[in-house]
């Protein structure tokens, strides 16, 4: 089994939120390869090698950040999606949303998140938290059982 | 057991006032049926005293036919004695013996006829002046027989008129009175049946016009209940109609706070990023005032992130459910303490705790309300060495009144009202900290319970907070400590 480096999928709408986050992602030195989706469709063809993404490598992201507002599918109809699959229900998500809205912690937990963060807006704390939630689920994670092929 | 069901059904259809109807209509063909029967009763009664007084008196009867008899009698007598030759009054006398027979055969039976007492005396003395009648009778007859002179025929005429005269006298009299007694009796019996007729007919009528009144009193009642009824009715529909307007108005406003507290974080978030990014990467090249300026920049938009935190938590605590369950007051007074410990930290305070009640109440919900109660009181009371945070009890009428009493800063009672208004605040942002919040989350919480929050102050002398979770009259409280 050949290792390389494994994709991490930030799935946000807000340009100005994803540069905030790219930033961040670069000051933290996390040097895994970074794929955008702009809406919960755009997500799922990534995830599921549909539409724009059919040809592509099946090897499912090792992390995904998951936006819970998203135009045309919304982040808890893709949590669902991801978690409802043996193929996917692997990959760890982490809910990364302004809301702190209990109804949507309980449900995101429910699903199967494995973190909810909300966004602070002191942005010293958000580079914070972004450095600590890359270094635990990129580096001090064990990853489960080699992730099965999605094709 | 289903007909049962299907008839208690079917006469739940019917409405009161329909039953009402019903039912006074049958009690009003009831007395007019009775009254109806009576009368008709009545008058059979009449016609039968009438029957009475006609027809059926016996003693009157019996001693007309007697004296008609007589009558008759005594004319062929005299016709007798006034006959002129044998023959004629052989004949007469053949009349006259037909009607004697006639006469004893009646007299014969009247021991069987029903005289009364009052008839039977007189009856007897018709009957004991018979004998001299008939005695007479005789004589004139065999007299009369021998004779046909003028002369003799006057003297037999003038002997025989006597006794006649007192035979007819005692019958007729006899008569006369039966007959009386009889009309007497039946005019008493019509009297009576016509004065019953009377009562009868009024008893009905009056009893008809009871029905009637009663009926047309139940019918304004029934109107009226009904009419309540359906006001009452269309005041529930308006209010259905309300409480679900307020639902509806309630449930856009939960939406709309929800995603302008969302939407609003984004950008701040942006401000403040893009900021510390500036700041990060030209730290060199900015002079004093654009670093004091971006950091007034981020300082801002992290406040106004602060500030939506709160709306969000005020808004989240309004739309939470009351789980009451008996709580004691101490216990949520250490825990609150214990939470603002950090704030206490390097100050002289006196916290005085006395006597509190056990509420039956939310104990998550009324923390809130302790927190924020002391955490005002400690702030307020910054500049005073040392400061005096009071927390008690009064008993109002048996509903606990819980008050925070601080020797604060206190403030103007003028503005009381803003006091627990949202992002109200009663002094500046320079002297003290906080957006205003804190109190319109007690307000709720107390309101969310059914009670009353209110406060007393004096600049400069400390301000007093109170709150009851039972509607009590603030006029009414007595003993409270000053």
């Amino acid at each position: 089994m050949k290792y390389r480096e494994l994709v991490v999928l930030i799935v946000e709408d807000d340009p100005d939120d994803l540069e905030l986050t790219l930033h961040t992602f670069g000051e933290a030195r996390i040097t895994n390869p970074i794929e955008v989706a702009r809406d919960g469709q755009e997500a799922l063809d990534y995830i599921f090698c549909l539409g724009a993404h059919a040809g592509r490598e099946a090897v499912p992201p090792r992390l995904i950040l998951l936006d819970l507002k998203l135009p045309k599918i919304g982040g808890i109809e893709v949590l669902r999606a991801i978690k409802a699959d043996p193929r996917t229900k692997g990959i760890p998500v982490v809910i990364l949303t302004s809301s702190r809205e209990e109804r949507d912690l309980i449900e995101g937990y429910q699903l199967g998140a494995n973190s909810y963060i909300q966004k602070p807006v002191d942005f010293a704390q958000f580079q914070k938290v972004i450095r600590e939630m890359g270094y635990y689920w990129l580096v001090v994670n064990q990853q489960s059982a080699p992730v099965p092929s999605l094709s | 057991m289903a007909g049962n069901v299907q008839r208690i059904l079917w006469m739940k259809k019917w409405t009161a006032h329909r039953r009402i109807v019903v039912g006074l209509s049958a009690a009003i063909l009831g007395i007019v049926a009775l009254g109806v029967s009576a009368i008709v009763r009545l008058t059979g009664i009449e016609d039968h005293s009438r029957l009475i007084a006609t027809d059926s008196m016996p003693g009157l009867s019996y001693t007309t036919q007697i004296e008609l008899l007589t009558y008759r009698k005594s004319l062929l007598i005299q016709k007798h004695i006034l006959a002129n030759d044998l023959a004629e009054k052989r004949s007469i006398e053949w009349q006259i013996e037909s009607i004697t027979a006639e006469a004893s055969h009646l007299l014969a039976g009247y021991t069987i006829t029903p005289f009364g007492d009052i008839e039977r005396p007189l009856f007897n003395k018709v009957v004991a002046t018979r004998p001299p009648y008939l005695a007479a009778v005789e004589k004139v007859l065999r007299l009369s027989q021998e004779t046909t002179s003028a002369a003799a025929q006057v003297e037999l005429q003038r002997v025989f008129e006597p006794e006649s005269r007192v035979y007819l006298a005692a019958l007729h009299a006899s008569t006369v009175h039966n007959l009386n007694e009889a009309n007497e009796a039946a005019r008493e019996i019509q009297e009576s049946v016509v004065s019953a007729k009377r009562s009868t007919m009024i008893e009905a009528l009056s009893s008809l016009l009871l029905a009637l009144i009663s009926a047309f009193l139940l019918a304004r009642v029934v109107a009226e209940t009904e009419a309540a009824g359906r006001s009452i009715q269309v005041l529930n529909r308006e209010l259905e109609g309300r409480v679900g307007e307020l639902t509806d108005l309630t449930q856009e406003l939960e939406a709309f706070t929800y995603s302008v507290s969302h939407d609003l974080r984004a950008p701040l978030r942006h401000i403040d990023g893009f900021s510390k990014i500036l700041l990060d990467q030209s730290a060199g090249q900015l002079n004093a005032a654009a670093m004091r300026a971006m950091d007034r920049i981020r300082f801002g938009a992290q406040q106004m992130g602060l500030m939506i935190d709160d709306l969000l938590e005020f808004s989240r605590l309004g739309r939470r459910d009351v789980a009451r369950r008996p709580t004691d007051m101490r216990h949520l007074v250490d825990e609150s303490l214990e939470i603002l410990k950090p704030a206490t930290e390097g100050r002289d305070i006196d916290f005085r705790i006395g006597e509190l009640p056990t509420l039956d109440c939310d104990p998550a919900l009324i923390k809130h309300v302790i927190v924020n109660l002391l955490s005002n009181a400690i702030k307020f009371t910054r500049d005073n060495k040392p400061a005096i945070i009071e927390i008690g009890q009064i008993a109002a009428d048996e509903t606990p009144v819980v008050y925070v009493r601080d020797n604060g800063v206190g403030f103007d009672m003028r503005y009381v009202d803003k006091l627990f208004g949202i992002f109200q605040r009663l002094h500046r942002r320079e002297d003290f900290e906080g957006i205003g919040v804190g109190l319109a989350t007690v307000q709720r919480v107390i309101h969310k319970h059914g009670g009353r929050v209110w406060a007393e102050s004096e600049i400069g002398k400390g301000a007093t907070f109170y709150f009851a979770l039972k509607r009590v009259e603030i006029e009414k409280i007595a003993g409270i400590p000053a």
